[in-house]
């Protein structure tokens, strides 16, 4: 199963290896990554990953994370993967749809 | 964090303020191995009245520092330098994580102007240790350290608690400032109502309803609030390695210790419950065998402080993630359910412990058992990993949580006796008995130097078979009793290192020598070594086999009323 999560970190030192990590230790593959600035002192990282796992507890396992301020899943992304081609700050999909 | 800020307004060293903020944490001691990055802060020390213990491996830091915290319930800290003495804690470090235990790592670094240029002394602990800390921080400011080893006090001791390492390069530490204000954590939040009144329903429509309790509920303060619950409750419970002592052992309810190798009416208890309450656990494989065939016909309630428990690998119907002392006393409605206790009771009156084995050499269970009553509510017991760690689960009985210290999710060999030099700073006035097996008494037998250098009363029991016990007993069953690398027959002679060491030994080698051993043991003053030689032969029952449920289990002769 395939899952859109986006979350917004802390810019501190190892910060983003450390999301990078739990994602991938905990049993979760990343498929696609875009990370952008959010303010002065903080990351925005919007992540494709698949995983025969519950997102859920990936979701839990990330919010528990010192760094993490927040994160949330998105709804999926259409097929031609316009997300990934245009990886803006706050860019939504559903701005195509219309 | 109390609002808690630093107390001078002065400039000072990096290494003063690392030591200024473990002593407004109340630390009255570390442990730790000095080296070249680190020696700022061993030379500022020397101005503090903070007790300093000196091992002789930094994985003996470590686990001391891990054993300090699980007794008292404090932040453990141990210190080391960059490179070597950094990886050196690695193993601590992941040991803590695994079991939640808090800790604070101070390690020294290269200095920040050659790091990243493979200089002496040189290597990623930050990276390397990502994967098994809560947290983590390089200070590469001199004011920065006072308030990052504060947050990392508070980090590592809320929530869930867990090790966080605090990287300082040698210039952060040699270096002058004035120190920057501490920033505030936020507690965790309440329980949500809506799930409490799910749980209170659950609980109330249960007919055969089990507690499953795990070390969470001790590390969260909570044992009394976990024995008034039961008190008022009435409902049977099973635990796992890490609560020991929890539930108290002369409660009728307590069925015991669940999973591989817990007791028949524990994991027929929980095969057959309709509601399993499970409180400060995680649904460890140790713990469950077989995950899909693991209570198969309870609800789950699950109540853990961290949220990330729960659903990780059971379904819950309820989940409660606040403190247990505000939930538990809402949900002490006693459900009727006397026939299910009944039934508990009858299951564990069916599968008494039995310590007649035949011959004459030593079996370890009587020992451990007759160790435990002899050595009474003042003993704290630590072990290694394997056989002996499980007879202790098994046969030593202790009456708190604190007094069992145990290697429970990563498995460390070496353990027991540097946790056991930890609790020994933690409650001076115990009497703490290590017990290793020959193969883990080895991994850290350098710390016999550490308990003479500081007469530390820790009394040392290395139950011999020569072999490595747990791994020949699974040859023996799941291997086709094909021995592979498990004779251990070279081993020293353990009470002639011991003296080597300054540490008087005896060594005994008949069940009739026990009693006498025992009498020598508790009554020596100072640090003490008994080598025992036990039964090469004995295996560790009953057992559930890898893998296989917790219903199918060997070494039992056992039949429930169903």
């Amino acid at each position: 199963m395939k899952q859109n999560i986006e979350c917004e970190i802390d810019r501190t030192e190892g910060g983003l290896i450390r999301v990078l990590g739990v994602i991938e230790r905990r049993g979760y593959g990343i498929e696609s990554l875009s990370v952008s600035p959010s303010g002065r002192d903080a990351y925005r990282l919007s992540f494709t990953v698949e995983s025969a796992r519950d997102m859920g507890v990936l979701l839990k396992q990330l919010e528990r994370l010192i760094d993490v301020r927040r994160v949330q899943l998105t709804p999926p992304a259409p097929a031609y993967a316009v997300a990934e081609a245009l990886p803006m700050p706050g860019f939504q999909a559903s701005w195509l749809a219309g | 964090m109390d609002g808690d800020q630093p107390q001078s307004s002065l400039s000072k060293s990096g290494a003063r303020w690392l030591l200024d903020a473990l002593r407004d944490e109340g630390c009255d001691v570390l442990f730790g191995y000095p080296g070249g990055a680190i020696m700022p802060v061993y030379d500022a020390l020397v101005d503090y009245p903070i007790k300093h213990i000196l091992v002789r491996h930094e994985q003996g830091a470590a686990l001391a520092a891990d054993g300090y915290a699980r007794v008292s319930g404090k932040v453990g800290v141990c210190m080391a330098t960059s490179g070597p003495g950094a990886t050196n804690l690695l193993t601590g470090i992941a040991n803590a994580f695994m079991d939640s235990v808090p800790m604070l790592v101070i390690t020294g670094q290269v200095a920040t102007n050659v790091m990243g240029t493979d200089a002496f002394q040189e290597v990623d602990i930050f990276g390397m240790s990502m994967p098994v800390v809560k947290h983590s921080f390089i200070v590469r400011r001199t004011e920065d350290v006072y308030a990052v080893v504060r947050e990392a006090f508070a980090i590592a001791r809320s929530g869930k608690p867990g090790p966080v390492l605090v990287d300082l390069p040698k210039d952060v530490t040699a270096g002058s400032a004035v120190a920057r204000a501490v920033r505030s954590f936020a507690t965790p939040a309440k329980p949500q109502q809506a799930q409490l009144a799910k749980a209170k329903a659950l609980l109330a429509a249960a007919r055969k309803p089990l507690l499953y309790v795990g070390g969470g509920v001790a590390m969260a303060g909570a044992e009394a609030d976990l024995r008034a619950f039961m008190g008022a409750v009435r409902i049977p419970a099973v635990w796992t390695l890490k609560a020991k002592g929890t539930v108290d052992y002369r409660d009728e309810l307590d069925l015991g210790m669940l999973g591989m190798h817990g007791t028949p009416a524990a994991n027929f208890a929980v095969q057959e419950c309709d509601l399993l309450m499970v409180l400060g656990a995680r649904f460890d494989d140790r713990a469950t065998g077989k995950l899909s065939t693991f209570a198969p016909h309870a609800k789950v309630i699950h109540c853990d402080i961290d949220p990330a428990e729960i659903g990780k690998l059971r379904g819950v119907d309820a989940a409660l993630d606040g403190r247990f002392s505000e939930y538990l006393p809402a949900l002490s409605q006693a459900p009727d359910i006397d026939a299910w206790r009944g039934h508990c009771a009858r299951m564990k009156a069916r599968s008494p412990e039995r310590y007649d084995a035949p011959g004459d050499k030593v079996f370890a269970p009587e020992l451990l058992r007759k160790l435990s009553l002899a050595g009474g509510d003042g003993v704290i017991v630590s072990s290694d990993v394997g056989q002996h760690q499980m007879w202790v689960a098994q046969h030593f009985q202790v009456s708190r949580t604190a007094a069992h210290l145990s290697s429970g999710g990563l498995g460390t060999m070496g353990f027991g006796l540097p946790a056991a030099i930890g609790a020994h700073y933690a409650e001076p006035d115990a009497c703490v008995i290590s017990v290793s097996g020959d193969g883990g008494i080895m991994m850290n037998i350098q710390e016999l130097a550490t308990l003479n250098r500081y007469k530390i009363p820790v009394k040392v029991i290395v139950l011999d078979n020569s072999r490595l016990g747990m791994v020949k007993q699974w040859q023996e069953l799941f291997f086709g009793e094909r021995y592979s690398e498990v004779d251990l027959s070279d081993n020293p002679d353990f009470a002639v290192l011991a003296r080597a060491f300054g540490i008087p030994a005896i060594t005994v080698e008949r069940r009739d020598q026990v009693d006498g051993a025992i009498q020598q043991i508790l009554g020596s003053e100072g640090p003490f070594f008994c080598h025992v030689k036990i039964d090469p032969q004995a295996n560790v029952w009953p057992l559930v086999p890898p893998g296989k449920s917790n219903a199918e289990m060997m070494g039992c002769d056992y039949e429930t009323e169903h």
